[in-house]
């Protein structure tokens, strides 16, 4: 029975820090991408600082494109870019590649709906005082922004942790991974459950931080 | 026209232009509709004046202010700022020039996340000037309006005069030659408007920074204002000194905005009665305000003043009064009381013969 715990014990351990790794590195990726694409998204814009019909069309077709591929079918699919990028199509590195994909257009439709909250005034304000397009993005944008972009990150981290489960369908291991193979296909029920204890632990966490952060940095 | 001006209300400071719009035009089209907010605009303002454009909601106002900064592209038209052509400028040459024009807003438009210090500081940084000396200088802009306890606050903790006021030294921040002002106390409360307003008068008169402000409430134009313009549909309809908008109003639109601040309409009744003497109404204005004029006339003359109706308030710093007066006596004392009270510079209308 003890050798049962011990194991058990191991294995959550080992999959927590797949889990970890994996959506630490993909968010961390997914934002620097998803960052500026709705940067672009919301300037672009009629009106705004680079209005750009075309660029805007066409990054928001992209984006919709690959936000309507389902994540189980978008990992098969990108398989060979998978290959391309991390030279194997299985484990932990493998699984950040949809990961990203799937995470960065979405951060990309969070990024943009947060900066559209920017009062128009503001920029006006800037505009008025002679502050260039790159300027106003960054004193003005994401500046009066933060806290809404800190929350747009914590909820693609917790999909993320979503995501990273299926991902582990493909060898990329985690809790997910862990639950689906123990719980599911062996009626292992305890090392079900316990997994999603972990995992329900670590949203929870995860979304306290976020809101707390956010709280923090709003003054508005 | 020339007694209008022995007023001594400054009408511009006689020196050269600073902003100078030609046939203005701004036509709005969204799919099939077109607004033509301003039809063939022209104004001229004097360096160092306090100039006003007041008008209703609608007015094509705020296209006119936003025209002068480019905010707003003219459709044709001309616009230059101390000499510059700004319609034709582009990019960094526009940046550029907008750091010589200053603004501020009904909505203050203040970066919310930010203290006050930090809002006064970003023009600063975006001019170039290194931290230590901006430092300093928001100390001086934050004094110069009054808030220098507040540097640390932030906007959601200040009261909307307060928040004014930090974009007041904002738009001051890179010594601008103008500040454009878009319905900037239309957000206040009348007590709070006055001390804004007051704020402006006193940055004009130390700095010598040309204000053009735009409102649709005339007591500002009637408080700051040296010059005004009305506008109306899109053109300006009507133009010159704060006094002789006051005091000689020409369109139906002026005549109804300086009766909202003065009350001078003379109480229908009274020119319904019949008098004994003739009515006459008297507009004065500056010192004479307070000359105990109608005591002088009764002394000079064989001639009694009975006032029916009267109003007294300020133009800028000056005094400023409407009288409607009975004057009773022989015919021509009173001729001569007239003429006396014209020679001391006031206005005189006969309302109705005796
Ligand atoms: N950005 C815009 N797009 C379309 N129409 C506008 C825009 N700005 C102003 N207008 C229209 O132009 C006219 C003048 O507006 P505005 O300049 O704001 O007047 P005011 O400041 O005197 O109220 C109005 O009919 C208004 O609806
Ligand atoms: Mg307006």
């Amino acid at each position: 029975m003890d050798n049962h715990w011990a194991e058990l014990g191991s294995m959550l351990l080992q999959s927590l820090n797949e889990t970890v790794m994996m959506v630490t590195i993909s968010i961390l990726i997914s934002a620097l991408v998803g960052l500026p694409l709705g940067i672009i998204l919301v300037i672009t814009r009629e009106g705004h600082i680079a209005e750009n019909k075309w660029v805007h069309r066409l990054l928001g077709a992209l984006i919709n494109v690959l936000r309507s591929i389902p994540f189980i079918i978008l990992m098969v699919a990108i398989v060979p870019v998978t290959k391309a990028i991390v030279g194997t199509t299985i484990g932990t590195k493998a699984a950040i590649v949809p990961l990203v994909f799937y995470a960065g257009p979405y951060i990309g439709r969070l990024v943009e709906s947060s900066l559209m909250e920017v009062d128009k005034g503001v920029i006006e304000a800037f505009l008025a005082m002679g502050a260039s397009p790159l300027q106003i993005i960054w004193r003005v944008l994401l500046p009066e922004s933060i806290p809404s972009l800190i929350l747009g990150i914590t909820i693609a981290t917790v999909g993320l942790i979503g995501a990273s489960a299926m991902a582990g369908a493909i060898g990329g291991g985690g809790l997910g991974d862990l639950a689906i193979r123990y719980g599911y296909q062996q009626f292992e029920t305890d090392v079900m459950v316990i997994t999603v204890a972990v995992l329900v632990v670590l949203v929870q966490g995860i979304q306290t931080l976020g809101n707390l952060l956010a709280g923090r940095l709003r003054h508005g | 026209m020339g007694t209008r001006r022995k007023y001594g209300v400054r009408d511009g400071l006689g020196g050269s232009t600073l902003i100078e719009i030609k046939n203005l035009h701004k036509v709005y089209a969204f799919g099939e509709k077109q607004i033509e907010a301003l039809k063939g605009v022209n104004l001229r303002v004097e360096k160092g004046a306090i100039y006003g454009v007041v008008g209703s909601s609608g007015a094509g106002k705020s296209s006119l202010i936003r025209c002068v900064n480019l905010l707003e592209k003219p459709t044709s038209g001309q616009i230059r700022v101390g000499g510059l052509d700004i319609t034709s400028l582009k990019g960094a040459e526009l940046r550029n020039a907008r750091k010589r024009i200053g603004m501020i807003f009904q909505h203050f438009n203040l970066l919310s996340n930010k203290t006050v210090f930090h809002n006064v500081v970003v023009p600063l940084y975006l001019a170039g000037v290194g931290k230590k000396e901006a430092a300093q200088r928001v100390v001086d802009l934050l004094h110069l309006v009054n808030l220098d306890a507040k540097a640390n606050a932030y906007p959601g903790q200040l009261s909307g005069g307060q928040k004014q006021r930090v974009a007041i030294a904002r738009a001051l921040a890179t010594n601008p030659e103008v500040l454009l002002c878009d319905e900037a106390t239309s957000a206040l409360d009348p007590q709070t408007t006055d001390s804004i307003l007051q704020l402006l008068k006193e940055i004009n008169r130390t700095l010598g920074i040309t204000i053009l402000i735009i409102t649709h409430e005339m007591n500002v134009v009637r408080e700051i204002c040296d010059q005004v313009a009305v506008m109306e549909d899109g053109q300006i309809i009507e133009e010159g000194t704060v006094v002789e908008l006051f005091t000689m109003p020409r369109t139906e639109t002026a005549k109804a905005f300086t009766k909202a601040v003065m009350g001078d309409s003379v109480p229908d009744d009274l020119l319904n009665r019949s008098h004994a003497g003739q009515l006459v109404k008297i507009t004065f204005l500056g010192p004479h305000a307070s000359d105990p004029i109608l005591s002088t006339l009764s002394k000079r003359f064989p001639v009694y003043a009975n006032v029916l109706h009267g109003h007294i308030a300020k133009i800028k710093d000056v005094p400023f009064g409407i009288l409607v007066v009975e004057l009773t006596g022989e015919k021509d004392d009173i001729l001569a009381g007239i003429e006396f009270l014209d020679q001391q510079g006031m206005k005189t209308e006969v309302l109705q013969h005796g």
